[in-house]
């Protein structure tokens, strides 16, 4: 299992549909917020961790 | 169940399973969802049981909750059933839909054409006997109940038992009515005589008017039988009472209404069966029996039971009776059907055979995969039926029309009958020319106009190999004004090859490790190009494939990347200058290229390239001829689709648009007009969706699954154009039957209510066969399309 850098959910790499590649590194996201979330500012998730659900 | 939740949610409860949730976002969207539909006051949608409770009001539209669900990209489990109703009219179709619209139908649609209801419903909630009760409650008799949507023998059965009853009424009221016109003018018969004669006509010849009219009374609206049941009733009680207190009497006119309408009745339902002749041929191609391998020999049985994993045997002439692929054996098949192709499609061991093709050379041993109601047959028929059942939007206006049509209908009848007798006319004849009015008038070739065009349409279609899923895309496509290609597999063949490779071996092998486990055309090219340089490819330890970017993979333990600049940067892999100047240049010759990156560092080069579908070229030119303007938007990178659109002669083209892009693409263009979208049914859904009309060209035979308005087969270009053709077709033929009914009904109205009097006049009897004509003509017409 991998951990939504953004949420902190459990995602299933095997079955998630929202993904990205940083740094020669997949992360894997709960859904298409949580993605464009860490696409805007990685290093800050990378950094502080999980933050919960974006809100918008 | 009236129920009361939390504190101050007072309503209806319902549960609805949802599809597609997967994550605590989704269930905040659906539930976000649901409560805008207007009615619903609560609503909690839980992940762990895929379920969605919600209280509403009772007056809640149902099938809005379906649609704000799937409008957020979800969707709601559900049933559907097939009800024939026989006795309900083309202008009963609102009131038949309204009846069947329970607590718990996300859809009804009721087809005049077929006299088929197609109901959608939560199984949670309600189930077909409910909506064949409720039908009931309405006056209308619920016939058969189909589950199985490929039983396409329900409207068949329907429609043969609707035209024994009424041949059997039909038969006593012809030499009746003769005897009757005949003692007109010879006056043979005795009054009396007449008058029993003329009883058994109306009442037993013309209870289905008697009946129907009773029906519509009690729902509170008219249809057709109720302006046959008043014409022919008041005529024949008013010579009743003539007869018996020594008047002159008209018994004929009565009768002859009632034998000419329903001898017209009698034509329609025969002549409506043929219109759905297209599909029951396709429906009718899976063979019944099929021969499967036991042990040494063969043993018949039912084709459905056929499991999966058996192998069956198909000779020469033979029609496969299951979808499967060839084990041993080899011959030729005609796929004519499916494809709209002429041309018999070779078959040996390893292709694909699907059921309901036919075998016209060889012997061929099929490895079942799909049997029964699964294969893509049964597939294809279910979603022609389902299309067949929808009506077009301009017929919106023709029902509203219909709605108030035999109102006005009654009231000018009342009107002429008024003014005839005020003008000082005897009130038999004053009578005539009403009755006249109430039978020239004919609200049903209205309800018809453009039902009977689609089922027609539908069905050519499926035949040409188009297969229409939505048939507004038959308006939708006629004011289209560009026409977006996918480039990848639609304008090009789909199957590129590596043309050039730079770089060293091993990480060729990587690359092609990587590759392995996608089924994108580029992946394909470069694990063919591998093998044959005899690279030994290995499956890879993990894989992600990031769409507009590239893949990557674990091979062996070192991280390998294959993709373009992008997805180079994002692996943080430096591309050396002078590969970059070499991709640049590739690309500039429309090839697509690709890097390979092992553990971080850039160790190879890939070029690519696809040759353009020889049929590109005419089918772009034969769109521009049409009026569209052909525009090109492809996942590749810019220069490649520029040398493509240039080879066409297009000159709007859009690169390195990801599927999300594509459908911004195709919003954008909307502004400026209709588009049709033609691509990949599973990697452009998104654009197809956001098309007008969405093409897909499927190579699959998973047509459900796809997105899109219409699925044509891969590989035939030219079906896009055809499919307008066939559109401009269809809402033509749709057109004419609307201003025929409309230009039909304004012409006798008049004519009827005497207004020509002496001049020009319409007996009811003479009205009575003009209506019928008119329906006929509205079948016959659509029928046309069949050799469209």
């Amino acid at each position: 299992m991998a951990v939504d850098p953004v949420c902190g959910m459990e995602v299933d790499p095997a079955k998630a549909k929202y993904k990205t590649l940083y740094r020669g590194k997949v992360y894997y996201f709960c859904s298409s917020m949580c993605k464009e979330e860490f696409e805007r500012r990685p290093e800050y998730y990378l950094q502080h961790g999980p933050q919960g659900m974006p809100h918008r | 169940m009236d129920i009361r939740v939390g504190v101050k949610v007072e309503g209806r409860e319902t549960v609805l399973k949802i599809l597609g949730m997967h994550c605590a976002t989704c269930s905040l969207t659906v539930q976000r969802a649901l409560l805008s539909v207007r009615g619903v006051r609560w609503a909690e949608a839980s992940l762990a049981s895929n379920e969605a409770r919600l209280v509403a009001s009772p007056e809640l539209d149902y099938g809005e909750l379906l649609k704000a669900v799937r409008r957020v990209g979800y969707d709601v489990y559900r049933e559907a059933v097939y009800i024939s109703v026989p006795g309900a009219r083309p202008e009963d179709a609102a009131a038949v839909e309204r009846a069947a619209r329970l607590w718990g139908v996300f859809r009804a649609s009721f087809s005049p054409a077929t006299s088929l209801l197609y109901v959608e419903y939560n199984p949670l909630e309600v189930g077909p006997r409910d909506v064949a009760e409720a039908l009931a409650r309405a006056g209308f008799k619920a016939g058969e109940v189909s589950r199985s949507e490929v039983d396409v023998d329900v409207d068949r059965k329907a429609a043969e038992r609707d035209a024994r009853d009424l041949a059997s009424r039909l038969l006593p009221a012809v030499p009746i009515t003769a005897v009757l016109m005949a003692s007109m003018m010879f006056p043979a018969v005795p009054p009396l005589a007449q008058l029993l004669m003329a009883s058994a006509v109306q009442f037993y010849s013309g209870w289905r008017f008697l009946s129907g009219a009773y029906r519509a009374f009690r729902n509170g609206t008219a249809n057709m039988d109720t302006l046959v049941a008043l014409g022919t009733l008041s005529t024949f009680t008013y010579s009743a009472y003539a007869a018996l207190t020594g008047g002159r009497a008209f018994f004929e006119a009565s009768a002859a209404v009632i034998t000419f309408v329903l001898a017209g009745r009698y034509m329609e339902s025969r002549m409506k069966l043929k219109t759905g002749d297209a599909v029951r041929r396709l429906a009718q191609m899976a063979p019944p029996r099929a021969r499967v391998k036991t042990g040494e020999g063969f043993t018949e049985v039912d084709s459905a039971q056929v499991e999966p994993g058996q192998l069956v045997e198909v000779r020469e002439g033979e029609r496969i009776p299951v979808d499967g692929y060839v084990e041993e054996g080899m011959g030729y098949a005609d796929e004519s059907a499916f494809t709209g192709e002429p041309m018999p499609a070779e078959k040996k061991p390893g292709d694909l055979a699907l059921a309901g093709t036919l075998l016209v050379r060889g012997r061929l041993l099929v490895r079942a995969t799909r049997s029964g109601a699964h294969t893509y047959l049964a597939e294809v028929v279910r979603l022609v039926r389902q299309a067949q059942n929808a009506r077009l939007p301009i017929q919106r206006l023709a029902d509203r029309v219909a709605g108030v049509f035999t109102w006005a209908v009654m009231a000018a009848a009342a009107a002429t009958f008024a003014a005839w007798a005020l003008r000082g006319a005897p009130p038999g004849q004053a009578l005539l020319f009403a009755a006249s009015v109430l039978v020239v008038a004919c609200p049903c070739a209205l309800g018809l106009a453009t039902p009977l065009a689609v089922v027609v349409g539908v069905g050519r279609a499926a035949e040409k190999g188009l297969l229409v899923k939505n048939p507004e895309a038959f308006e939708k496509a006629l004011r289209a004004r560009f026409a977006v290609f996918d480039k990848t597999g639609t304008l090009t063949k789909g199957s590129p090859r590596v043309v050039k490779y730079v770089g060293d071996v091993e990480a060729l092998a990587y690359a092609a490790s990587a590759e392995s486990q996608s089924t994108h055309p580029l992946a394909r090219a470069l694990v063919d190009y591998a093998s044959e340089l005899g690279l030994a490819v290995q499956p890879p330890e993990s894989y992600d494939s990031f769409p507009g970017m590239g893949v990557y993979a674990t091979v062996g333990g070192r991280s390998v990347g294959v993709g373009n600049e992008r997805l180079m940067e994002a692996l943080g892999a430096e591309v050396p200058q002078g590969m970059r100047e070499l991709a640049e240049g590739l690309r500039s010759e429309g090839l697509s290229a690709v890097y390979v990156a092992v553990d971080g560092k850039v160790r190879g080069l890939a070029a690519l390239g696809d040759k353009l579908r020889p049929d590109a070229a005419s089918a772009v030119q034969r769109l521009r001829s049409m009026g569209l303007e052909p525009v090109v938007a492809s996942g590749d990178n810019e220069r490649a689709v520029a040398a493509v659109a240039a080879k066409l002669g297009i000159s709007r083209y859009f690169g390195g648009a990801e599927p999300e892009r594509k459908a911004e693409i195709v919003r954008r263009l909307r502004e400026e007009g209709g588009v049709i979208f033609v691509g990949d049914g599973v990697n452009d859904a998104p654009a197809l969706a956001a098309a007008d009309v969405g093409i897909a060209v499927s190579n699959g035979t998973e047509v459900a699954k796809e997105a899109g308005d219409v699925v044509v087969a891969r590989g035939d270009l030219s079906k896009v154009a055809e499919f307008l053709q066939i559109s401009r077709r269809v809402e033509a033929n749709a057109r004419f039957n609307l201003i025929w009914a409309f230009a039909y009904n304004i012409a006798l109205i008049p004519i009827a209510a005497g207004l020509f009097y002496p001049a020009l006049s319409l007996r009811p009897e003479l009205a009575g066969l003009a209506m019928s004509l008119s329906s006929i003509t509205v079948t016959l017409n659509a029928l046309r399309l069949k050799r469209a």
